[in-house]
C-alpha cells in the first residue's frame, strides 16, 4: 500500500484580524499529484506551510496517513518541501545538500552514498554533484532541490511554486519532467501554483482557492469545463461572462441576451436573470450574414501563434472574445470586419450554483467530487 | 569593475587630485611616525640613519623595556578578550532580537542602539561611577582594572556587532533555516549547521570592528584602569608622547598598534571572502519565502 494520504480538517489560520486560510477541508489521496491553485494572497502558501509544519494553524487538524501531525515540528514530519527559489545551502555542494537530510537521520555511510547516487541519477545531476548551487543553472538548482527532498522518501512532497523563477521554455520542460518523476516515485505531490495552465498540465486533481476559501476541487477537465463558481470561471483561463434574462419554457428554459434566445436544458434558474459563461474557443465566428447567428464587428485582433483572439462587439452592445485556431481552415480576419457569431446553448454555462435550484450539471459535479468514487489517473 | 566605467567619461582631474591629496594626508603622518622608529638617534623629527635599536637590543628598546612590553601585552589581551566576548554576546543578542515578536521589538532595538550613540566619555564616566560606588552585584563584583576595562569595551562594541549581524539575518531571511528544519534538523542543529555558518561573514566583520575599537581605545580603557599593569598602548602613548622620555621606541609602539590592526583587518577580509565565496545564490536566499513563525 502506498503511503501519503493527506487530510486537512477545517484548517484555519488567521493573523490578527486577517483570515489567511478559512476552514479548509481537503482530502489528498496517497500517490496523487494534487495542485492547490489560486491567485497570490489566496492562502495557498500558508496552507503549504501548515502542512510542512512551519506555521501553526489557528484551528483545524492536519492528518498524514490517519496520524494527526498538527502539533509536530517540521523535522518530525514525513513531509519534505521543494521551496520557492529552492533554498539550497550555498556553502554546500549539490551532493552535500542532498546528503543533509540523510545525515540528520543518521543514515550509515554506505546507504547514504547509495541513496544520494540513486536520487542524483533520478534527477539527472549525477555529474554535477561536486558543484555548488551558485554554479548551477536555474533548472539544475530546481532539480537539486527536488533531489534533496526526495532522497528522504517523504510520504508527502510539498512543492511551493518551484517553477515560477524559470523562463517559459524551461518551465514547460520541467513540467513534463516533474510529471514523469511523480510517476516514477509514486509519492503524493502537493503542488502550489498560481498558474492555471501549469496546474491543469500536471495534476490529477486541482483545488482552487480564493481568499482562504476552497472554491472547487476536481479533475482538471472538470474544473475547466464545469467551473462551479464565478471566481473559478474567471480564473481558469479566459471566459466570456454574459448577463441573460430568464424565460420559462415547457421543457427547460430560455436564456435571452443580445436580442437572441437560447433554448437551455435543465431546471431554470431561480431569478429573472442569470450569469452565463462561455469559453472563447466555443465562440464560433463566420462571415457576415449567416442565418441564425448574432452579428457584430471585430474591434480587436490578437495573433497568438496557435490561435487568434478576436474581440467582437455584437450589435446588441455585448462584447465577446473568440479564439479561432490558426489551422489553415480558418482565415485571419481584419479589424472592423463584420462577422456572424454562433453560440451553442450547450456551451453556455450558468455561473454560480446558488442561482440554480437543481440542475443535472450540478448533480454531476457532486458525483465527481465524491472522494470515495474517485480513482486517480495513475 | 574597471571595465564598467563608460568610455569617454573621464575622471575629472581636480577630483583625482583631491583623492590623492587625501590619501597622502592620511598616510604621511602614519608612515613617517613608523619610519622614525628605525631612526639611529633619539630624535623623532630628524633622520640620522637606519637602526633597529629602538625595537630591540637596548634597555630602552620596545621589546626589552618592561613598561613597553607590559602595555603591549595588556593591549593585546584586552583586544582578544573584548573581541571574543563582544562577538559571542553580540551574535546571541542579534539572534534574540530578531526573534522577538510583538510590542517588545521596537524598544529593545532602540535600547541596543544607545551605547552606539552615547558619547564614549559619558559611557566611560558612567561605568566608572557605577563600578566604584554601587555596592550591589554585579557592580560590586567588577573591580577596576582588566575586568572593568573589558566590560567597558564590550559594552561599547557589542552594539555594533548586533547591528551588523542583525542586518545579515534580515538579508538571509528564514528560508534556509526552514529548509534545514524541513530536512530533519532540530531547532539547535538548524541554528548551528545553517544559520551560524551563514552568519560567519557578519560575525567576522563584527569581530574585526571589536578588535580595531579595542586596540586603539583610550577613553574607556583609561577611566576603568587600575595600576600600571593595566596601562594599554594608547594610554602609554598619551602619557608619554610629549614628555622627556619620548624616544623612537614610542614610534615603535605606535607601529605595533597600526600593524596589528592592519593584520587583523586583512585576516578578517580574507576569511570573509572565503566564507562568502560562490555566494551568488544570495539573491535567492534573500527572496526565499520569509516564513512567519
Amino acid at each position: 500500500m502506498v503511503n501519503g494520504e493527506l487530510v486537512l480538517e477545517s484548517l484555519t489560520k488567521s493573523y490578527d484580524d486577517q483570515v489567511a486560510v478559512d476552514h479548509l477541508d481537503l482530502w489528498v489521496e496517497a500517490g496523487e499529484f494534487f495542485s492547490i491553485l489560486g491567485p497570490s494572497g489566496c492562502g495557498k502558501s500558508t496552507t503549504l506551510k501548515m502542512i510542512g509544519g512551519f506555521v501553526a494553524p489557528t484551528s483545524g487538524r492536519v492528518f498524514i496517513d490517519g496520524k494527526d501531525v498538527t502539533d509536530l515540528p517540521p523535522n518530525k514530519r514525513a513531509v519534505n518541501t521543494v521551496f520557492q527559489n529552492y533554498a539550497l545551502f550555498p556553502f554546500l555542494t549539490v551532493r552535500q545538500n542532498v546528503a543533509f537530510g540523510l545525515r540528520r537521520a543518521r543514515v550509515g555511510k554506505q546507504e547514504l552514498n547509495r541513496r544520494v547516487d540513486e536520487v542524483l541519477e533520478l534527477v539527472e545531476l549525477s555529474t554535477l554533484g561536486h558543484r555548488r548551487p551558485s554554479e548551477l543553472s536555474g533548472g539544475q538548482q530546481q532539480r537539486a532541490a527536488l533531489a534533496r527532498a526526495l532522497v528522504l522518501r517523504p510520504d508527502v512532497l510539498l512543492l511551493d511554486e518551484p517553477l515560477s523563477a524559470l523562463d517559459a521554455k524551461m518551465r514547460r520542460q520541467l513540467q513534463v519532467e516533474l510529471k514523469e518523476l511523480h510517476r516514477q516515485v509514486g509519492t503524493t505531490f502537493v503542488y502550489i501554483t498560481h498558474d492555471q495552465e501549469e496546474a491543469m498540465t500536471m495534476s490529477d486533481r486541482i483545488a482552487v482557492l480564493q481568499n482562504g476559501r476552497l472554491e472547487q476541487v476536481d479533475v482538471p477537465s472538470a474544473v475547466y469545463e464545469r467551473p462551479e463558481t464565478p471566481f473559478v470561471t474567471q480564473f481558469m483561463g479566459i471566459s466570456n461572462m454574459i448577463r441573460a434574462g430568464v424565460d420559462r419554457a415547457a421543457e427547460g428554459w430560455v436564456a435571452r441576451f443580445a436580442n437572441a434566445e437560447f433554448a437551455m436544458r435543465g431546471s431554470p434558474p431561480l431569478g429573472s436573470s442569470v450569469d452565463l459563461s462561455i469559453r472563447p474557443e466555443r465562440v464560433r465566428v463566420s462571415g457576415a450574414g449567416s442565418v441564425g447567428s448574432l452579428s457584430g464587428a471585430i474591434v480587436d485582433v490578437s495573433y497568438l501563434g496557435a490561435a487568434t483572439h478576436y474581440l467582437i462587439e455584437l450589435d446588441a452592445n455585448v462584447t465577446l472574445q473568440a479564439a479561432v485556431p490558426n489551422d489553415g481552415v480558418h482565415h485571419l480576419r481584419r479589424m472592423g470586419e463584420k462577422v456572424s457569431v454562433h453560440l451553442s446553448p450547450e456551451d453556455l454555462r450558468v455561473v454560480g450554483e446558488d442561482q440554480v435550484a437543481e440542475s443535472p450539471v450540478d448533480a454531476f459535479t457532486k458525483v465527481s467530487t465524491d472522494y470515495a468514487d474517485h480513482v486517480p489517473v495513475n | 569593475m574597471t571595465n564598467s566605467k563608460p568610455k569617454g567619461v573621464r575622471f575629472p582631474r581636480p577630483l583625482a587630485l583631491l583623492v590623492w591629496a587625501y590619501i597622502l594626508w592620511n598616510l604621511l603622518p602614519v608612515v613617517s611616525a613608523m619610519a622614525f622608529s628605525f631612526n639611529a638617534s633619539r630624535s623623532r623629527s630628524e633622520w640620522h640613519g637606519f637602526s633597529t635599536q629602538w625595537w630591540s637590543g637596548t634597555p630602552l628598546s620596545l621589546f626589552d623595556n618592561e613598561e613597553y612590553t607590559s602595555a603591549l601585552t595588556h593591549s593585546l589581551e584586552l583586544a582578544a578578550m573584548t573581541t571574543v566576548l563582544s562577538t559571542v554576546l553580540g551574535t546571541l543578542l542579534a539572534l534574540a532580537v530578531t526573534r522577538i515578536r510583538g510590542i517588545g521589538r521596537r524598544p529593545v532595538n532602540f535600547i541596543l542602539m544607545i551605547p552606539i550613540v552615547t558619547p564614549e566619555l559619558i559611557l566611560a564616566v558612567g561605568l566608572y561611577l557605577s563600578l566604584t560606588f554601587i555596592m550591589v552585584w554585579p557592580f560590586s563584583a567588577i573591580e577596576l582594572g582588566t575586568t572593568a576595562q573589558v566590560v567597558g569595551q564590550v559594552t561599547y562594541t557589542v552594539g555594533f556587532v548586533v547591528v551588523i549581524i542583525r542586518g545579515r539575518i534580515a538579508v538571509l531571511g528564514d528560508g534556509l533555516e526552514a529548509a534545514a528544519r524541513d530536512l530533519g534538523a532540530g531547532p539547535i542543529a538548524a541554528l548551528v549547521l545553517v544559520l551560524f555558518r551563514l552568519l560567519l561573514p557578519a560575525v567576522l566583520v563584527g569581530a574585526m570592528i571589536s578588535f580595531a575599537f579595542s586596540i586603539d581605545n583610550f577613553v574607556i580603557t583609561q577611566y576603568l584602569s587600575a595600576d600600571s599593569s593595566t596601562v594599554s598602548i594608547p594610554m602609554y602613548l598619551y602619557e608619554n608622547a610629549r614628555g622627556g622620555n619620548a624616544t623612537p621606541a614610542l614610534n615603535a609602539l605606535a607601529t605595533v598598534l597600526v600593524l596589528s590592526t592592519l593584520v587583523v583587518v586583512a585576516l578578517a577580509s580574507l576569511m570573509y571572502r572565503w566564507a562568502t565565496r560562490r555566494e551568488s545564490v544570495e539573491s535567492h536566499i534573500t527572496s526565499t519565502v520569509a516564513l512567519s513563525a
